[in-house]
């Protein structure tokens, strides 16, 4: 484990031990998703465009 | 697993050891913000005084419409790429930033990116808000007692020091006394953004605005415009050394992703955008002038020194979550130094620009894009990385073995294709715009430097990280698009 820390080893074996048995599949550790993603991207370039329209008017 | 070095079983307290959650992944039960908590933290962040900074010194190159539109235009993409980079894996795996960056530089690597980098980056943020500190207590001293203390005075220089020292009280506190600090300072920050823009509506007209030339411009209009959209850029992709570590306390990927993005642009936009109004109407990029004009002896001195303990408040949040990495990339080097200490030793530098006060407010705009050089390209190998080349799986105890335990290990703890897309990036923006220099190649005024060299360092992370690693089944790549395929 990271020497930095300044819990124990144990700690981290209990979270590893805690995420694998009952958060798998939780909300929380969902990836994201390609719609989020998409969107994320498509919002960007809106509000980038969103610019350039300012910059027109 | 290989056991903890230095392990320590007894119970630390919240000056002592930062007051952190550590590097350790949170559980479900501790990640406590939804997308409204975590906007209120974006927009508490993005309202701070450095907005106003941002906003005065875009005024340098540009006027009012098209200072909008190169806010607008480089934050939008800044923070685009920045956000995809920082936010996204440390909140799925509850992981803070530096230690979920293991997989694309190393061990070792990260620990050259923190010590240089994110130093150097987080080193000027602090020395500038300190000296703005100075510049504002002087103000307030002028107007109430009737000093003639310049902006480069040695008692600006003075109350920078002052103000790093409160800082580092502060710092070695621990975080629950930034937070309580900063849970009256960002409301009272809306305040005076609220303040500014009524003035502004009452000194100003629209028309006087829109027509007002910009400060200190070059010859070329397109070049102006292409330096404010990259400055603002640059400023958007400097928010990368705080975000992670603030997302992985989000329930979902959704609370993290839209309130960052949200809450950062818009509190953003909204305080640079005052900031350039005051700017251009009063002719001063520096925010500290603007008080004592609009609000007077009284109520700008009020002003000028909240904004003073504000970006004190505001430097010990930024340099927490910095001195935190240090300690985090160090490995055993700076585990046994007390926090209080390694706070002290942070502030060195800053200390020492505070002799420098006009030099740095010049250099503040090289200084960002500077930074920019090399955080965007680090953005775009983080992002090649772990959407691409893992798509978005990473083994999270592997993060945390040592040498060669860990699948991150790569050779010598150093991922070389993720320092090789850092160099590639920031050379390639260096050539088209050199901050230091102010040369640039044409190209500069039609596609600015931090988005392409974002896409360099990704291109030059994705072809190296396949010839080095991928191919050879080095660096747990193949586990990654195993499990997907599993699960298909």
């Amino acid at each position: 484990m990271d020497s930095a820390d300044t819990t124990t080893a144990a700690e981290l074996r209990r979270r590893l031990a805690e995420i694998s048995a009952h958060e798998q599949g939780d909300p929380s550790r969902n990836a994201l998703s390609r719609r989020d993603l998409g969107l994320f991207t498509a919002v960007t370039l809106g509000i980038t465009l969103l610019g350039f329209l300012v910059l027109a008017l | 697993m290989s056991t903890a070095r230095g392990e320590r079983g007894r119970p630390v307290t919240d000056g002592e050891n930062g007051g952190s959650l550590g590097s350790l992944p949170l559980l479900r039960k501790e990640r406590i913000w939804n997308g409204s908590d975590f906007t209120g933290v974006n927009i508490s962040l993005a309202i701070a005084t450095w907005a106003f900074l941002v906003g005065g010194s875009t005024a340098l190159l540009v006027g009012f419409q098209q200072g909008i539109a190169a806010m607008v235009i480089g934050n939008a993409i800044g923070l685009g790429f920045m956000i995809l980079a920082s936010v996204v894996a440390s909140q799925r795996y509850g992981v803070e930033q530096y230690t979920i960056l293991r997989p694309v530089f190393g061990l070792v690597g990260v620990g050259i990116l923190v010590f240089t980098v994110i130093l150097i980056t987080e080193m000027g943020w602090s020395s500038l808000l300190a000296i703005m500190v100075g510049r504002a207590v002087t103000q307030v001293s002028n107007s109430t007692f009737s000093t003639d203390f310049g902006p480069e005075s040695l008692m600006v220089t003075f109350f920078a020091l002052m103000a790093i020292a409160i800082s580092w009280w502060i710092l070695s506190r621990g975080p629950v006394t930034i937070g309580r600090f900063n849970k009256f300072i960002a409301p009272g920050l809306i305040v005076v953004t609220v303040f500014l823009m009524i003035f502004l509506v009452l000194n100003t007209s629209w028309d006087a605005l829109l027509t007002a030339a910009p400060l200190a411009p070059f010859e070329d209009d397109r070049l102006n415009f292409a330096l404010a959209v990259e400055f603002n850029a640059g400023v958007g992709v400097s928010w990368y050394p705080v975000m992670g570590s603030l997302a992985r306390l989000t329930k979902t990927p959704r609370a993290a992703l839209w309130p960052s993005y949200g809450g950062l642009l818009g509190a953003t936009l909204i305080a640079q955008i005052v900031g350039m109004a005051a700017a251009l109407t009063l002719g001063d990029s520096d925010p500290t002038v603007w008080m004592l004009p609009f609000g007077g002896p009284l109520l700008g001195a009020f002003i000028l020194l909240f904004i003073a303990f504000a970006n004190i408040t505001s430097t010990s949040s930024i340099v927490y979550s910095t001195v935190l990495a240090l300690r985090q990339a160090s490995g055993n080097l700076l585990s046994r130094v007390r926090w209080a200490w390694l706070c002290a030793a942070f502030f060195v530098l800053p200390a020492i620009l505070a002799f420098f006060p006009g030099f740095m407010y010049e250099q503040f705009m090289v200084f960002v894009t500077l930074s920019g050089a090399f955080l965007a390209p680090m953005c775009g190998a983080i992002i090649a990385d772990y959407f691409v080349l893992r798509r978005q799986r990473v083994e999270l105890e592997h993060l945390y073995r040592h040498r060669s335990d860990s699948v991150y290990h790569f050779s010598g703890g150093i991922n070389w294709a993720g320092l090789g897309a850092v160099a590639a990036g920031a050379v390639f923006y260096l050539v088209i715009y050199n901050p230091v220099t102010l040369t640039t190649l044409p190209v500069f005024s039609y596609i600015t430097a931090s988005l392409p060299s974002a896409i360099v360092g990704a291109v030059v992370y994705y072809a190296l990280a396949r010839v080095l690693y991928v191919r050879r089944g080095i660096g747990g790549y193949a586990s990654a698009a195993a499990k997907i395929e599993e699960r298909a």
